[in-house]
């Protein structure tokens, strides 16, 4: 059986914990991890233990039969991607009743799977990434054209060229080929990855395996943080090394990433910040040997994940009528690509880390936003648009971008756009004393939230964003411990 | 306009079927009472305000007059996390947890399931022979009440005079009729102290020959947080004791008269007892053992478009009518024992939420499991059954069954 669970409605009440204690593990206060594919003697604690989520975080998946029922005469439609926003318009397609032939392509050999795991239980766990394959909450009865990447696309012929030189034609389009990790930008030695794929967590295990005496990350990013966070729980001694004056500034400000310093230093982390890697150096089979940083300072070391953030994978969009560049596929709040005109193109969407969306909150702007949960709610923007009965209301996207990331034993949950905020207000605890909550400030108004180990209280910071209510807020809060700070966001 | 909607619900009259009063409740986001306390009834509302960090649960907190009384607790006493907002939950709770459940034990329940599936069997057996029996007193009632007296080592001789005081002591002012009730509040006080006596000395006890049970760990562990202090230990001990047993009687009881009254649910049950787990969900929400629990507002919280909970006001949260909102669950007044999304309120939410929720689940889930499978064509002898006094903590103190038969385990 396969099963997943949607971590940002997780609040880590643990039952799942209790009900399947092999399935599933509570870190801390609320960080859970899970085997997404329970042997199936468990399937009844693993059934008790979905029912008794609080929040119905849990999804049990089904087998992805082929129904063998003749598609009805139906549009075609043609999903290029196939990961999570693939995966989930494809099912909430299904789930809408859409009846006709639907086919997946996607790049990797692999059926969509999970990829937040990969540097997360996949380091600290061992958990082995060929075990991620996403669960499906109903058959999909799709053709998967799998291992074969999309190259070009016709928008007039309604036509996708393969990497094979085959065509796959549609009627209804959608775009959900994502990002892939940026490079390093210089030249990398054997033994310098990035972690994007699971061949890419496979290929980081078997070296890991090996017992490297010393890693260097290279980004203090949500997935740099993550990736040392685990390293260390491995007992690796691990540097990370971040351009920046804190890990996570851009996303999340100086406060709390100040915060998330010293957590990383607390359970041993070398950490290097305002410092860049200037060079790998490698012995004479060209194996990483040392790295070289910025501060003058030379660290050995035979294994290095770069972690700088993503590339959309745009490039084979070039040439189409699609308005694409490196901020991902321009789109209306519907989902719809545009054309260079800016106008919606026909029968054409797109979803995932590469939809660039506008947001009420931002007028006027277009925002991509990589994270989980913006891929699953975007999937359903586009489902319901393209099986929508004539006459039948539009539903916009305006759900709120919202995200999590463990590291360093501590859960952090985020909602809105804390990165684009010049200040910041602590309204629950103190920052770097166990749980708190931080409200995010653009001008007068709320624009976004990040709790540490406070997740409970996010359903209300959620509210406040959505209404962007005033700023600096002036609420009294039950806790006692509360030392409320208004700070500049220090960029 | 000041309602008496609340005092028409707590008054014992309501007992057996206080529903349509829940759906007047649910007629505006809050609905406030002439004593100036706020009842909510709203499934969204309860579940943002159990999630609002400008709610309190520490009596200390409230306006002084209000149907939560300040002042409550002792002087000198430690009040239990139930009661505590943070850091001291966290703390307290965290103490309590490590011989409990996860993270630090991920197993702790799992590992009693063999224990209550003994006791289950056992007082199953008793009724060998019998054609007509009380189920709380012979099932609903021992088998939670043994269970948490195994977890806080207590012996099972003292079990009965403690359930009885406990009885009294979970009385709490905010879900009386009149709060200020001179002779609830002398029973209560009473209650309290006989339950203080005997957990003082039971610790000490403890103290000296602890035992293998999570009470005796409790006392001994040097944990990440540190010892829990004398009165810290008590008030848990406590608290644990009728949390553990209050709640878990009404489950049982409530799920066997549910099953009792659609029979089509029963034979769907019998033959796939696969279905118990949802079962037991589904009883959660429509006949939650806990229907009330009481917040205070530490700041004006605005409800709805219109509504505001000023400073200081006394919440009541009703968990049971927010488990019927039509807005959330589809025909709720159904007992579908196969609903999808039931993620009903009836353990509470937020960081409260309830400690032993997964024990309550197990033991009404092997109850139920047990006595569908073991009874032979058991029918109700009195419907509606006579219900607890408490309006918070609602369920029958007794139900009247009669069978053919009561087949071999």
């Amino acid at each position: 059986m396969r099963i997943s669970v949607d971590l940002n409605r997780c609040e880590g009440y643990g039952q799942c914990v209790f009900a399947a204690p092999s399935a599933f593990t509570l870190h801390g206060l609320e960080a859970l991890t899970y085997v997404p594919n329970p042997a199936d003697e468990m399937r009844d604690a693993v059934h008790r233990a979905a029912l008794a989520c609080p929040v119905r975080a849990i999804t049990v998946g089904v087998e992805d039969e082929p129904t063998r029922a003749a598609p009805r005469q139906d549009r075609h439609v043609v999903v290029v991607g196939a990961s999570l926003a693939g995966l989930r318009t494809a099912e909430a397609l299904r789930e809408n009743g859409f009846a006709g032939p639907l086919t997946i392509i996607g790049d990797e050999p692999h059926r969509p799977y999970d990829r937040p795991p990969l540097t997360k239980a996949c380091v600290s766990e061992k958990l082995a990434p060929d075990l991620l394959e996403l669960p499906v909450t109903r058959p999909l009865d799709a053709r998967f054209l799998l291992g074969t990447a999309a190259v070009g696309l016709d928008t007039e012929r309604r036509s996708v060229v393969l990497a094979d030189g085959g065509t796959v034609g549609y009627d209804t389009l959608v775009i959900a080929t994502g990002t892939r990790a940026r490079p390093f930008p210089g030249w990398v030695p054997e033994g310098v990855l990035t972690v994007r794929t699971r061949d890419d967590a496979e290929d980081l295990q078997r070296r890991l395996a090996r017992q490297p005496r010393r890693v260097v990350v290279v980004g203090a990013g949500f997935l740099g943080g993550e990736l040392a966070s685990g390293l260390r729980e491995l007992g690796l001694p691990v540097t990370l090394v971040e351009a920046q004056a804190t890990p996570l500034q851009g996303p999340l400000g100086r406060t709390v990433g100040d915060v998330v310093a010293g957590l990383a230093r607390s359970t041993g982390v070398d950490l290097r910040l305002g410092t860049t890697v200037d060079e790998f150096v490698a012995d004479e089979k060209h194996a990483l040997r040392q790295v070289r940083l910025s501060d003058g300072e030379t660290v050995d070391a035979d294994l290095a994940v770069v972690a700088l953030g993503a590339v959309r994978n745009v490039e084979w969009l070039a040439g189409s009528a699609v308005c694409a560049d490196a901020g991902g596929v321009h789109c209306d709040e519907l989902c719809r690509a545009l054309d260079q005109e800016r106008r919606p193109l026909p029968d054409v969407y797109a979803a995932g880390d590469i939809a660039a969306l506008p947001h009420p909150l931002f007028p006027g702007r277009r925002l991509s936003v990589e994270h989980w949960g913006s891929a699953v709610t975007q999937a359903r923007t586009v489902a319901h648009d393209i099986t929508r009965e004539p006459g039948e209301e539009r539903l916009p996207h305006v759900e709120l971008p919202s995200f999590w990331s463990t590291q360093f034993g501590v859960n952090i949950k985020g909602v809105g756009f804390p990165g684009a905020a010049d200040r910041i207000a602590v309204v629950q605890g103190t920052p770097g004393q166990g749980s708190f909550s931080v409200l995010y400030g653009l001008g007068e108004r709320t624009i976004g939230a990040v709790t540490f180990d406070n997740g409970r209280n996010l359903h209300h910071y959620i509210s406040l964003v959505r209404e962007q209510a005033p700023f600096p807020p002036g609420f009294a809060t039950s806790d006692e411990n509360t030392s409320p700070a208004l700070r500049p966001i220090g960029c | 306009m000041a309602s008496t909607l609340l005092k028409q619900i707590l008054h014992p009259d309501s007992r057996p079927h206080p529903w349509d009063l829940y759906a007047d409740l649910r007629r505006e986001p809050v609905s406030v009472q002439d004593d100036g306390t706020h009842v909510v009834g709203g499934y969204e509302e309860i579940t943002a305000l159990l999630r609002d960090p400008r709610v309190s649960v520490d009596p200390g907190k409230a306006a002084a007059g209000g149907r939560i009384r300040t002042g409550t607790q002792e002087p000198g006493q430690a009040p239990p996390f139930l009661v505590r907002d943070n850091p001291a939950h966290d703390r307290l709770r965290g103490q309590a947890m490590r011989h409990f459940g996860p993270p630090e034990l991920p197993g702790g329940v799992e590992g009693l399931r063999t224990m209550v599936e003994d006791l289950v069997r056992d007082r199953i057996d008793r009724l060998t022979g019998r054609t007509e029996f009380d189920l709380v007193s012979e099932v609903a009632y021992p088998v939670p009440v043994l269970v948490i007296c195994h977890l806080l080592g207590i012996p099972p001789h003292d079990a009965d005079a403690l359930a009885h005081s406990s009885e009294d002591a979970v009385r709490g002012p905010e879900f009386q009729v009149d709060p200020y009730d001179p002779e609830v509040t002398a029973a209560r006080t009473h209650a309290s102290q006989e339950l203080g006596t005997y957990f003082a000395a039971h610790i000490e006890r403890l103290r000296e020959n602890p035992g293998e049970d999570m009470l005796s760990r409790m006392i001994h562990d040097d944990g990440p947080r540190g010892r829990m202090s004398t009165p810290e230990l008590l008030n848990t001990a406590i608290t644990l004791f009728v949390g553990g047993h209050e709640t878990t009687v009404n489950l049982i009881a409530s799920c066997m008269l549910l099953l009792l009254r659609h029979p089509d649910q029963l034979a769907r049950l019998k033959a796939d007892p696969s279905l118990t787990a949802g079962a037991i969900e589904e009883t959660l929400r429509m006949e939650p053992s806990v229907h009330m629990r009481a917040r205070i507002a530490v700041d004006d919280i605005r409800v709805g478009d219109h509504h505001v909970i000023p400073r200081g006001s006394s919440i009541i949260l009703n968990i049971a009518a927010g488990n019927r909102d039509p807005r959330r669950f589809p025909d709720p007044d159904t007992f579908d024992i196969t609903r999808p999304d039931n993620a009903h309120l009836s353990f509470s939410g937020g960081i409260h939420y309830c400690f032993g929720a997964a024990l309550g689940r197990m033991e009404g889930q092997i109850a139920v499991r047990r006595l569908v499978q073991r009874l032979v064509v058991p029918r109700l002898l009195q419907d509606p059954p006579p219900y607890r006094v408490p309006a918070d903590l609602r369920g029958p103190s007794a139900l009247h069954l009669a069978v053919d038969d009561v087949r071999a385990a």
